[in-house]
């Protein structure tokens, strides 16, 4: 299982690593197969690099040849300079171009080269990569021992000046400079011949005949058998006409190479250039060494200058290196395939891993898994400032970069950040993506969400927490202190910054991230504000819900509301109102209940009452007393009839069941019309009714038999208790938009002043023995709150007040 | 020949002192003490009424009326403690042709009982075609021709007054009038001060026509608009 998952994912980053590098490479080698091929021969010989550097040395050995048969060469270049013809305007640079190789890091080479042992033999190496890499100690101005490095050093002259009309244009006294510095290079041993006469060789035994120490020979032609001396192996032959080479004896042939002008070579009759007559008289043979050595390093010229040559050895280390490179690629890529492979046949278990890694990884912070997506921001953000800058200081704008692949690859290859091998930069970034992929992809597969489990989330969460211990208002002033706290840290930063002028591109760079930190916390203490007024307003909401006897709605508040609490507090309160009105109407309703089943029972045997009373009634002969008996019977068991009547419809009204009619009515003609309905009674009373209504209409939405018997309740009771010869007011007036009755009588007994007169059976005595039923106030206020209206009952002394108010119609 | 009267009630005294009533007014009453005797009872005898209690034991009155109404078309009155309006609508749309609530009074149910009685054997169909020229209304019946106001058939003693208020109302079915207009067309006055004179000429009317004028039937008090004489 776990190696399932390492073997995939070492594959994978291994292989995209690797075939990056090999990507750039192959953009960059223009015949990538052939160069690769030989490369990997080991050979440096058979590298692109060694046949420029024979055809350059070829070329000098050539212009060296003519440099008697020049003439004005100093007015040659004069002109040359003049017209600019060649050379000054495109630099060194493009003097030796693209191959140019970097050996900036043969110290830290670690494709597969090895360090350099310091042994006598590459001693001097390492005293040359001294001089190489560390700046001069003196300075440029005033040393002694200036020491540099350059690709004209081997030859202590500025090459371009010397080039003129394809040819090298040198004068005799160049040529032997030329000669004093080459000699000593014992990897390339040579001999300049011009019409049968030998101008320059560093090598007396090097030439035809010579079988002194043969380890090899070569055939030039039938007439010439080439002796090669010790430890060299690669023959280079000019014969006035043609460039041949040999190597271990077997005729071979460069790397292929156009000429242009420019280019730094000239070899009449090689390659597309023509033969030209000034050189048929010139024989140039140069022989290799198999394996190079350094150093040839001599102050030439007196000047102080250290001059070093070993580029034939340069050439054999980095194709040695290079080979190094590409089998390390073919190694990885092997390797990667492999591990793969491996991952794909044990897939299964990888998707088992997977989970169980996801579900490992999941408890990792974001925060933590952030990083390498920090990294891969960082080498994108660095690349992309580095390819501007390129851009800028070394391609001249847009026109070069096609550069970029080949600067990506020397970076790939050798380029170093301080100390950092900018090829590590490339592994990171393919390891940071592949993280990444472990963190992120690998998570959501297995639906972890990546970003659940922070830091960040876990102090915040602790922070609320432990606020949401204190009370709500101690929070908000809390909320309050810290927003403006970090204003005023804000504020104070900018007038300091402000007040020393201190304005670079860090400190806005500062000042934005502070704005943009200031506004976040604003914006948040806004939304918790909001959220806050949103709460409480849902309380409000809420408490004038219940207060309106909404008791069922239910309003709710975001979980994590500091008002939650009291919000449940406030649901418990109108829960408890609402099971008790529940009760409470639930008893009433037995109790209606309870009412209906008695009166229905008391009504069977009082219709037998009744029935026989009449019957009675209709008897003939009855004695007088008799029938006075039966006459009560009747009265009595009409009353009793009333009372079941009454106490059933109070019941029902108490309990909000009785049936309403409800109708716009005039309060005054109803009154009116009681009135005269009971005219009979109040005529027969011993009191009088004065009444007072205004003229016009009061209309009032009612039930008019409801309020029929309210105002035949109330008179009745009036007439029954007012004391004989008084006076019964009635007045109806209009109180804004209130029809407002009262009805004023003056007891015959004293009043209690301790008794609710609505109340059922409630009368002013206690006796019931006056004939009422006790309902009558009972039933007018039920039966006036039925119909929307409100009652009030109060005594003033013996003054008896009964308040009935009703909103107006219009 | 004697009308016969079923009375069915679970209250044997009940029954008695109905039958005792009825007898006195010349019917012949047969007695049944629940829902499945009365329905025997129809089974064997032709009776002309039926005067049931509603909460009964074996069959409730109810159901019987739904049962005797599947082949009979007799009057059926329904006597009842339960006073509800929901419940006299649901009686009478099973079908009962009249709804008394216990403790009734035994004038007005004898009177009831006569009413049903004589609409069913002399006039057979209420929606008989009545002579021309007079208003009917239930069991009024008003001639315009002769002025004169006919209660279950009989003529009523009216006052020149209340006989002009009747010829109004019955004129104008259903249609409340308020007291001043009654006066002012009755009288032919400006109202003022009206509604007891009003008010004690309809009550007389009532005590003339009613059957229980505390509880009227046809001439009706619409409180606080005005007064109105109910279609039936």
């Amino acid at each position: 299982m776990v190696i399932g998952v390492v073997t995939w994912f070492a594959g994978m980053v291994l292989f995209a690593i690797n075939m990056f590098g090999l990507l750039l490479e192959m953009v960059h080698q223009e015949h990538f197969a052939e160069y690769a091929g030989r490369i990997l021969h080991g050979d440096y010989e058979d590298t692109e690099e060694f046949s420029d550097f024979v055809r350059y040395r070829m070329s000098d050995f050539l212009a060296m040849s003519v440099a008697d048969d020049m003439e004005d060469t100093e007015k040659k270049r004069e002109a040359m300079e003049k017209e600019e013809t060649y050379g000054a305007g495109s630099g060194p640079e493009d003097f030796y171009g693209e191959e140019d190789w970097d050996f900036s890091d043969w110290e830290d080479e670690d494709w597969g080269l090895g360090d350099l042992e310091v042994t006598e033999e590459n001693a001097a190496d390492n005293e040359f990569l001294d001089h190489f890499y560390n700046e001069p100690e003196t300075g440029y101005d005033g040393g002694t021992k200036y020491q540099y490095y350059d690709f004209y050093a081997d030859y202590g002259m500025e090459r371009y000046d010397v080039v003129y009309d394809g040819r090298w244009n040198i004068d005799k006294k160049e040529a032997g400079e030329i000669h004093e510095r080459l000699r000593f290079d014992t990897n390339v041993l040579y001999r300049v011949e011009r019409n049968g006469e030998v101008l320059y060789t560093n090598s007396e035994n090097l030439g035809q005949g010579d079988r002194s120490g043969i380890a090899d020979t070569v055939n030039v032609d039938e007439n010439l058998v080439f002796v090669m001396p010790e430890g060299y192996n690669y023959l280079l032959y000019y014969d006035g006409t043609s460039l041949k080479a040999w190597k271990d004896g077997k005729e071979t042939a460069l790397w292929n190479a156009e000429y242009e002008p420019g280019c730094g070579w000239y070899i009449p009759g090689y390659g597309n250039i023509p033969q030209d007559e000034l050189y048929e008289g010139s024989k140039v043979c140069m022989a290799v060494a198999k394996t190079p050595v350094s150093i040839v390093k001599r102050d030439f010229d007196g000047s102080g200058k250290t001059f070093y040559s070993n580029q034939l050895r340069r050439i054999d280390l980095q194709s040695k290196d290079r080979a190094a490179v590409y089998r390390n690629w073919i190694y990885s890529l092997t390797v990667s395939l492999i591990c793969i492979a491996a991952g794909l046949f044990l897939r299964s278990y990888r998707k088992q891993a997977c989970e169980k890694l996801a579900k490992v990884t999941g408890k990792i912070w974001f925060e933590i898994k952030l990083l390498p997506v920090l990294a891969i921001l960082f080498f994108f953000g660095s690349g992309i400032l580095w390819f501007f800058y390129q851009i800028r200081n070394e391609w001249y704008g847009w026109d070069y970069a096609y550069e970029l692949f080949g600067a990506m690859r020397d970076i790939y290859l050798g380029g170093t950040m301080g100390n950092v091998k900018l090829a590590v930069l490339f592994a990171a970034f393919f390891f940071c993506c592949g993280i990444l992929w472990l963190f992120f992809v690998n998570e959501m597969r297995y639906w972890i969400k990546p970003w659940e489990n922070s830091l960040t989330g876990k102090i915040t969460g602790l922070f609320r927490t432990s606020m949401l211990k204190l009370p709500i208002s101690k929070r908000m002033v809390w909320y309050g202190v810290w927003v403006f706290l970090l204003g005023i840290m804000a504020g104070l930063f900018w007038v300091t910054v402000f007040l020393f002028r201190r304005w670079g591109v860090q400190m806005l760079f500062v000042s934005f991230v502070l704005l943009a930190a200031v506004l976040f916390f604003q914006y948040l203490y806004v939304r918790n504000m909001r959220r806050m007024a949103a709460d409480m307003d849902c309380i409000v909401g809420q408490i004038e819900a219940v207060h309106g006897g909404n008791l069922r709605e239910d309003m709710e508040l975001s979980e994590s509301s500091g008002l939650s609490e009291a919000m449940e507090k406030l649901k418990d309160i109108r829960n408890g109102m609402n099971q008790a009105i529940e009760e409470r109407m639930k008893s009433e309703r037995m109790k209606v209940e309870l009412i209906a089943n008695v009166s229905h029972d008391i009504k069977t045997p009082l219709t037998s009452i009744i029935s026989y009373v009449e019957l009675l009634r209709l008897e003939d002969g009855l004695p007088e007393h008799v029938k006075e008996y039966v006459a009560v019977l009747g009265q009595k068991s009409q009353r009793l009839k009333t009372m079941v009547q009454d106490v059933f419809e109070v019941s029902k009204a108490a309990s909000g069941e009785l049936p309403v009619h409800m109708e716009e009515l005039d309060l005054c003609k109803l009154i009116r019309q009681t009135m005269a309905d009971m005219q009979e009674e109040i005529a027969s009373s011993p009191v009088s009714i004065k009444c007072e209504m205004p003229e016009d209409a009061v209309t009032v939405r009612a039930d008019g038999d409801r309020l029929y018997r309210v105002f035949q309740n109330l008179i009745q009771n009036a007439l029954k208790y007012s004391l004989e010869g008084s006076r019964i007011y009635i007045r109806l007036r209009v109180e804004e938009h209130r029809a407002v009755t009262d009805l004023k009588n003056t007891s015959r007994e004293e009043l209690p002043t301790d008794r609710d007169f609505t109340e059922r059976f409630i009368r002013g005595d206690k006796s019931r023995t006056d004939g009422g039923s006790g309902l009558g106030l009972s039933i007018a206020q039920s039966f006036t709150e039925a119909c929307g209206g409100s009652f009030r009952v109060e005594t003033i002394a013996d003054l008896f007040v009964v308040t009935v108010i009703f909103d107006m119609v219009f | 020949m004697k009308e016969r009267i079923l009375v069915v009630d679970d209250d044997r005294e009940i029954v008695k002192a109905i039958a005792l009533l009825l007898e006195k007014e010349e019917y012949e009453v047969l007695k049944a003490y629940d829902g499945m005797q009365a329905l025997e009872t129809i089974a064997e005898k032709q009776v002309q009424l039926i005067l049931i209690d509603v909460m009964m034991p074996k069959l409730d009155g109810l159901s019987a009326v739904l049962k005797i109404r599947e082949k009979k078309n007799i009057p059926i009155i329904v006597l009842s403690a339960k006073s509800e309006d929901t419940d006299k609508v649901l009686g009478l749309s099973m079908g009962a042709d009249d709804y008394v609530t216990k403790p009734y009074h035994p004038a007005e149910l004898v009177a009831r009982v006569k009413s049903q009685i004589r609409r069913y054997t002399s006039l057979g169909d209420i929606n008989a075609p009545s002579s021309t020229g007079s208003i009917v209304n239930g069991r009024l019946e008003f001639s315009r021709e002769e002025m004169v106001l006919y209660a279950d058939g009989e003529p009523v003693k009216l006052t020149a007054t209340e006989t002009k208020i009747v010829d109004l109302l019955m004129c104008n079915l259903g249609r409340v009038f308020p007291a001043e207009e009654i006066y002012r067309r009755v009288w032919n006055e400006e109202a003022y001060a009206t509604e007891n004179t009003v008010m004690v000429h309809i009550r007389r009317i009532r005590e003339k026509i009613e059957w229980n004028p505390r509880e009227p039937e046809y001439l009706k008090v619409v409180w606080g608009i005005g007064y109105k004489m109910e279609k039936k």
